[in-house]
């Protein structure tokens, strides 16, 4: 196997000096140039590596070496099966990615490695667990030096981001605007005077600030690299203040994650006045039914909440990904995903926004659509249709032609009738526009692209579905 | 190729690919002047430690003479 050099549009990621990657339909291909080549050979045989690969907190590998080009190594690994990204994930599962990112880079210190790059792009969730899966970002340490040149870039894109949620509120989904995270003096500027002193800004935001001033304005090599550059210690003490150096930033990066918030949706299913507990029990047992009939192997929650059938379809073996727009909400599924070992991805989004592509020619990282078109075999969308309808003011078929393309067999429907109170809720006084929709407009809308093969009505007046998709 | 060529070949080949990596300038900085304090911290409490172990074994060597001299004290 070998790398088509000339097809540029073929590379997803390009950055890194020691080599490249591309994705294909069932792997993922890491090409080594020549120069690094031992080492990457090194880093991947040496018990360290094993032992992570054992703990699943690195993506597995196959080497090919003796590659034809400037490419002479070849790392194969198996694909995650749905990427995410940092603007994506909760609170806490950028807690779970830093403190993942601070731990392997601990242990390889204490064995001569250390990381070069420490971004949370390093990091994919398989289910809700986070794995390291840039591998080339392990370089041998110089032994004798105290400095971990990639502490800065990861004040910049895990604590700051962090630091900026929890005490200016502003949303990690801005992430996506910044590839290497926020700069200290993006903070600083929107913190009030009194704020600036705080303990847990002073050192990540306003010393850094106070000692870049002046240095910012020159033209000349940078001096705090020349000089950091320049310090070198015994190895037992440089390894030692690598060792606090890190122990530091977990502190930090625990302290700047915000406890377990409540939001509008995420109380949603413990408080369900709408749904007596008739409602609720026949809900989930046809979709526990559905579930054991159908055997989906992989699930897309849309509208996931806080997870209840989430957990369900994974309780049934299935691969999920739940998608909700309130992190709040989504928090608390990862939590109890991991917590209850479920194969659950969560994450933040808007099916009605969906995430866009981004990056050097909006090709660095996919679409929420681009990942997820084609890959599921079942999706939910229960309760979630008169939010796109009413709140996004997208039409029914619409609706129904995106359900089309996500799913490869079955969709299930809980359709609420514009006389529910949460209908009513969210018309605020439209009902000119949709009072007058029935279960017939929805019907006539999802006719088009799937065969209702069951129908569920609830006491409530809401109506479950089961849809097949059509096929072409 | 002069051996010192290639090795400041390698060096900056090596820099090359840690320099990717914006390294800062206050957040270096400020890892920098912490680096220094964690070393002294370290070189402190290795020096009081050693200190210990120093004042430690002279007591193991002084305990393990004691019985040796009145022996041959005994001998005598």
């Amino acid at each position: 196997m070998s790398l088509e050099a000339d097809k540029p549009d073929a590379f997803s990621t390009f950055r890194d000096p020691s080599g490249i990657l591309t994705v294909s339909e069932n792997s993922c291909l890491r090409f080594v140039r020549r120069e690094y080549e031992q080492e990457a050979l090194d880093f991947l045989r040496s018990s360290l590596y094993s032992s992570w690969e054992k703990r699943g907190d690195v993506v597995a590998t196959e080497i090919r070496t003796g590659q034809p080009g400037p490419f002479s190594l070849c790392l194969e690994h198996p694909r995650i099966f749905f990427p995410s990204y940092p603007w994506e994930w909760s609170p806490a599962q950028w807690l779970a990615a830093a403190e993942l990112t601070l731990k392997l880079c601990d242990e390889a210190v204490t064995a001569g490695w250390i990381l070069k790059d420490a971004t949370p792009l390093n990091i994919l969730f398989d289910g809700p667990r986070p794995v390291f899966v840039d591998l080339l970002s392990f370089a041998r340490r110089n032994p004798r030096s105290p400095i971990w040149m990639a502490q800065a870039q990861f004040v910049r894109t895990f604590l700051l981001p962090l630091v900026a949620h929890r005490w200016l509120g502003w949303p990690l989904a801005s992430t996506l605007l910044r590839r290497d995270g926020n700069e200290p003096e993006d903070l600083y500027q929107s913190l009030a005077w009194i704020r600036r002193v705080h303990p847990r800004l002073l050192w990540p935001v306003t010393l850094p600030v106070w000692l870049s001033k002046g240095s910012t304005k020159s033209v000349a090599p940078n001096p705090a690299t020349k000089k950091a550059d320049a310090i070198e210690r015994e190895p037992a003490v440089a390894g030692g203040v690598l060792h606090h150096t890190l122990a530091t930033l977990r502190r930090q990066v625990r302290y700047a994650a915000p406890a377990l918030a409540d939001s509008r949706w995420s109380g949603y299913q413990d408080h369900l006045d709408h749904y007596s507990s008739r409602d609720s029990e026949g809900k989930y047992q046809f979709i526990a039914n559905v579930l054991l009939q159908q055997k989906p192997r992989t699930v897309l929650d849309i509208g996931a909440n806080t997870g209840t059938y989430s957990m369900l379809a994974a309780r049934n073996g299935a691969r999920v990904v739940a998608l909700d727009s309130d992190v709040a909400a989504i928090e608390r599924l990862w939590r109890a995903a991991v917590t209850e070992h479920h194969n659950i991805l969560p994450i933040v989004g808007n099916i009605a926004r969906p995430t866009p592509s981004v990056g050097w020619e909006n090709a660095e990282s996919l679409s929420l659509l681009d990942r997820a078109v084609g890959k599921f075999d079942m999706v939910f969308l229960l309760a979630v249709i008169h939010h796109i309808l009413v709140s996004e003011q997208i039409p029914l078929s619409r609706i129904a032609s995106l359900c089309r393309r996500l799913t490869r067999c079955w969709l299930v429907v809980e359709w609420v009738p514009p006389t529910d109170p949460m209908f009513q809720q969210l018309m605020r006084g439209r009902d000119a526009l949709y009072g007058s929709l029935q279960e017939q407009d929805m019907f006539g809308a999802f006719n088009c692209h799937f065969e209702a093969v069951e129908r569920h009505p609830l006491p409530n007046g809401r109506i479950l579905f089961l849809f097949k998709r059509k096929n072409d | 190729m002069q051996p010192l060529v290639r090795v400041l070949i390698i060096e900056k080949q090596l820099f090359a690919v840690w320099m990717y990596v914006d390294p800062g300038s206050g957040l270096l900085l400020l890892q920098a002047i912490g680096s220094v304090v964690a070393s002294a911290s370290i070189i402190f409490r290795r020096k009081i430690y050693s200190l210990f172990r120093r004042s430690n074994r002279r007591t193991i060597i002084a305990s393990d003479d004691v019985p040796a001299s009145s022996e041959s004290q005994s001998k005598e």
